[in-house]
C-alpha cells in the first residue's frame, strides 16, 4: 500500500501542485533511511511510496487501488532494481517504452555495483544510476543531492506526462 | 591362328580401345560396328559349320600357301574360336546396359580359352580340339584369355569383379584366395601329368597326389585366410574398443561441462545476491546506528558512543571485504583479452594510482624498462596496483621507503619472463609463504597494517589465469619480493 509520509494537501489523493516524489522500494529499513535523508536535506515535496514493482505501475497508469486518482506525474522516480513482483529493470522498460511516460527522470538507486545491473540500467533509458552507499554518512549525502538536483536544478520537459 | 581370327582380335582390340574413350558420337559408333563385324564373323563361320557350307569367308584375306591345298579347312577358325568371338563382341556391345551379363560373357571366353591352354599343357587334344574341326591354337587361346582378363579390370568396380577387387574384408579375402584357386591346381596339376608321362607314377597315383596336393592347398589356403580374417578382427575390436571408450570420455566430459556450467551459474547468482543482499543490512546496520549515536547522544553514556563507533566501523570493514570479495570473483569471470602490452607503462601507471590515494610519503620508486609480454592490460594493471600498494603498506615506517620494479630472465625458459617487485619493507616470515596468497589469508594484525587480504589472491588468480606463476621471498625486517612470471608469446 502506499504511505502517505510527507503532507499532502488536496483531496482522494490527488497532487497538490508541488512536485512529488515517487520511491519504489521494498525494504522498510532502507525506506525508513532514505526518508530520514529527505528529511534532513530539508525536502518538503510530497513523497509517494510504492513497495514494489508491480505496484509502482499501477500508480503511474492510474490502474487497480490508483484508479481514481488525479492527473499529474512524480517529477522523479527513485527506482530500486530488485523488486518483488515486478522487477524495477522491468518498471523502467515499461515506463521508457511509453511515450505517455518516458519523460519522467528515474534514478535508479540500488545496492547492485555489477556490471550487467547498470548496463541494463542505462540501455533500458535510466537517467541515473546510483549505488547506494552502505557508509549512511554518505547514503544521506547522496539521497539528498539526488532530491535536489532533480527537484530543484533539472529542468524538465514542459508537464511530464499529463 | 587364322587369318580371320586374326582380323577378329585386331577388330575387338579397336572397339575395346575406341570404348576407352567415352561412350559418345563417332567412337561409340565405330566401337559397335567393329563388334557387330566380330560377332557376323563368328555368327557365320558356326553356321558353316552346322549346316556344312562354304561361303569362301576363309579366304577374303587370300587363299592359304600352295603347300598346304586341300587343307580348306584348316584356314577356317575353330568353332570354339568363333563361339568365343560372338561372346567378347557380345560383352563389348551389351557391357554399359548389363554389365554383370557382359563379365559372365568374358568370363565364359576366358574359361574356354583357359580350358584350351589346359588341354596343350596336359596333353588332351579334346580340350582345344572339338571332334575333328580346327584346333585353337596356343596363341590364340592366351590372346582370348588376356582379353577377357582385360575386359575384367576394364571396371573392376562393377558387377563380379566388384566382389574381387572392391575395399572390405571379404573383398581382400577374395583377392588373397584366387590367384591360389585359380594357379594351385594348374601347376600341380601339370607337374603331375609331366611325372606320369615321365614314367614315375601310374595316373591313378598321379591322381591321388593331386587330390591330397588339392586338399593341402585348399587346407593352407584356408587357415592362412582365417588366421588373417581373426587378426584384422581383433584389430577392428580393438578400435571399437577404443572408440566406445572415447565415446564414453566424451560423455563423461559433456556431464561435466553441464556440471561446471551450472556451478558457473550458481557462483554467478551468488555473487549477484552478495553484491545486493549483503550490503542492504549493512546499509541499516550503519544507518540506524548513526541515527541512534546522532539523536540520544545526550542520553548515552561515553562507553556506548564508543560502542556504536566499533560497530559503525565494524560495518565498513565488512563493506570492504564484500567489495574486495567480488573483486577477486569478477577477476576469474571476466574473459581474458591478451595481447602485447608494455609493463613498464603499465607498473608506472598503477604507482601513481596507488600514490595518488595514499598519504604523502617519502618513497624512491624505480621502474626499469620492463620487457613487453604477453597479457590482458587491464588485469595487468590490477596486478601491479596489488602489488606496489602492498608494497607502500608494508614500508610505512621506513624512511625513505624504496620500490623497485624490475625483471630477470630465467635461463633455460626462454618464452617467458619474470617480473618482481621489491621492497624494503617489514618483510614476511617465509614459512608462511604458501598463506601469501590465499583469499583472507593475512600474515599481520589488522592493527599493524590494514586490508582483507583479498589483494594477493587477485594477484594470484590473474597470473594463473594467464598460465603463469607468482611466489615470494623475503628476509624478514630487510623487505620482500614478489615475482610473477609471464609468457612472451
Amino acid at each position: 500500500m502506499t504511505q502517505v509520509v510527507e503532507q499532502q494537501t488536496g483531496v482522494d489523493g490527488a497532487i497538490s501542485g508541488r512536485d512529488e516524489v515517487l520511491i519504489v522500494e521494498d525494504n522498510p529499513h532502507d525506506l525508513e533511511l532514505a526518508l530520514h535523508s529527505l528529511r534532513k536535506g530539508h525536502l518538503t515535496n510530497p513523497i509517494r511510496v510504492a513497495r514494489d514493482g508491480a505496484e509502482a505501475l499501477e500508480y503511474i497508469y492510474r490502474t487497480g487501488p490508483y484508479a481514481g486518482r488525479g492527473a499529474g506525474q512524480p517529477k522523479v522516480i527513485l527506482l530500486d532494481l530488485k523488486l518483488p513482483k515486478v522487477s524495477g529493470l522491468e518498471v523502467l522498460r515499461r515506463l521508457k517504452g511509453d511515450p505517455r511516460t518516458r519523460e519522467i527522470p528515474v534514478v535508479v538507486l540500488t545496492s547492485s555495483r555489477e556490471d550487467r545491473d547498470i548496463e541494463e540500467g542505462y540501455r533500458y533509458g535510466a537517467n541515473s544510476y546510483i549505488v547506494k552507499p552502505v557508509d549512511f554518512a554518505q547514503f544521506t549525502d547522496a539521497v539528498s543531492q539526488i532530491g535536489l538536483y532533480w527537484l530543484f536544478l533539472n529542468e524538465p520537459p514542459v508537464e511530464v506526462g499529463a | 591362328m587364322t587369318p580371320n581370327a586374326a582380323l577378329s582380335f585386331i577388330l575387338l582390340g579397336t572397339a575395346f580401345l575406341l570404348l576407352g574413350h567415352g561412350q559418345k558420337g563417332w567412337r561409340l559408333w565405330g566401337s559397335r560396328v567393329c563388334c557387330a563385324l566380330v560377332a557376323a564373323m563368328g555368327l557365320l563361320t558356326l553356321l558353316e559349320y552346322t549346316f556344312s557350307w562354304n561361303m569362301g569367308l576363309d579366304s577374303i584375306l587370300g587363299s592359304q600357301p600352295a603347300g598346304l591345298a586341300g587343307a580348306v579347312e584348316s584356314l577356317r577358325m575353330a568353332p570354339t574360336v568363333a563361339l568365343n568371338f560372338i561372346f567378347l563382341a557380345t560383352a563389348l556391345l551389351i557391357h554399359s546396359r548389363a554389365p554383370a551379363w557382359a563379365q559372365v560373357l568374358a568370363i565364359s571366353a576366358g574359361c574356354i580359352a583357359f580350358l584350351a591352354i589346359l588341354g596343350y599343357v596336359f596333353g588332351a587334344s579334346i580340350l582345344y580340339q572339338v571332334s575333328d574341326t580346327a584346333p585353337m591354337a596356343v596363341p590364340t587361346a592366351l590372346a582370348f584369355c588376356l582379353f577377357s582378363l582385360a575386359f575384367l579390370f576394364r571396371h573392376p568396380e562393377s558387377g563380379l569383379m566388384g566382389r574381387l577387387l572392391g575395399k572390405g574384408p571379404g573383398h581382400d579375402m577374395a583377392l588373397r584366395l584366387f590367384p591360389v584357386g585359380f594357379l594351385a591346381p594348374l601347376v600341380t596339376g601339370w607337374a603331375i601329368t609331366r611325372a606320369v608321362d615321365a614314367r614315375w607314377f601310374d595316373v591313378d597315383v598321379g591322381i591321388a597326389f593331386f587330390a591330397i596336393l588339392s586338399v593341402l592347398v585348399a587346407t593352407g589356403a584356408i587357415w592362412w585366410n582365417s588366421a588373417l580374417l581373426e587378426r584384422s578382427d581383433l584389430r577392428r575390436r580393438r578400435a571399437e574398443d577404443k572408440e566406445e571408450h572415447v565415446k564414453s570420455l566424451n560423455r563423461e566430459l559433456r556431464v561435466r561441462t553441464s556440471q561446471l556450467e551450472s556451478a558457473n551459474q550458481d557462483l554467478e547468482s551468488f555473487s549477484y545476491s552478495v553484491s545486493h543482499d549483503l550490503r542492504a543490512p549493512l546499509r541499516a546496520i550503519d544507518g540506524f546506528s548513526r541515527i541512534l549515536e546522532e539523536e540520544s547522544t545526550a542520553l548515552l553514556p561515553q562507553s556506548s558512543i564508543r560502542h556504536l563507533g566499533i560497530v559503525r566501523a565494524e560495518v565498513q570493514r565488512m563493506d570492504a571485504l564484500i567489495n574486495d570479495l567480488l573483486t577477486f570473483a569478477r577477476t576469474g569471470r571476466k574473459p581474458l583479452e591478451k595481447r602485447t602490452v608494455p609493463p613498464a607503462e603499465i607498473a608506472r601507471e598503477a604507482a601513481l594510482e596507488v600514490r595518488g590515494r595514499g598519504e604523502d610519503r617519502s618513497v624512491e620508486m624505480q621502474v626499469d624498462d620492463l620487457p613487453p609480454c604477453k597479457a590482458d592490460p587491464g588485469l595487468l594493471r590490477v596486478v601491479f596496483v596489488n602489488l606496489i600498494d602492498n608494497a607502500l603498506k608494508f614500508t610505512k615506517d621506513r624512511k625513505p621507503a624504496r620500490i623497485h620494479v624490475g625483471f630477470r630472465k630465467d635461463p633455460g625458459e626462454s618464452d617467458q619472463i619474470t617480473y618482481f617487485v621489491r621492497d624494503n619493507g617489514v618483510g614476511f616470515d617465509m614459512r608462511y609463504a604458501d598463506k601469501l596468497f590465499g583469499v583472507f589469508q593475512r600474515l599481520h594484525r589488522a592493527d599493524e597494517f590494514p586490508g582483507t587480504g583479498v589483494g594477493l589472491a587477485i594477484v594470484q588468480r590473474i597470473i594463473h589465469r594467464h598460465g603463469g606463476r607468482v611466489w615470494a621471498e623475503s628476509d624478514p625486517g630487510n623487505g620482500a619480493t614478489f615475482y610473477f612470471a609471464l609468457g612472451v608469446t
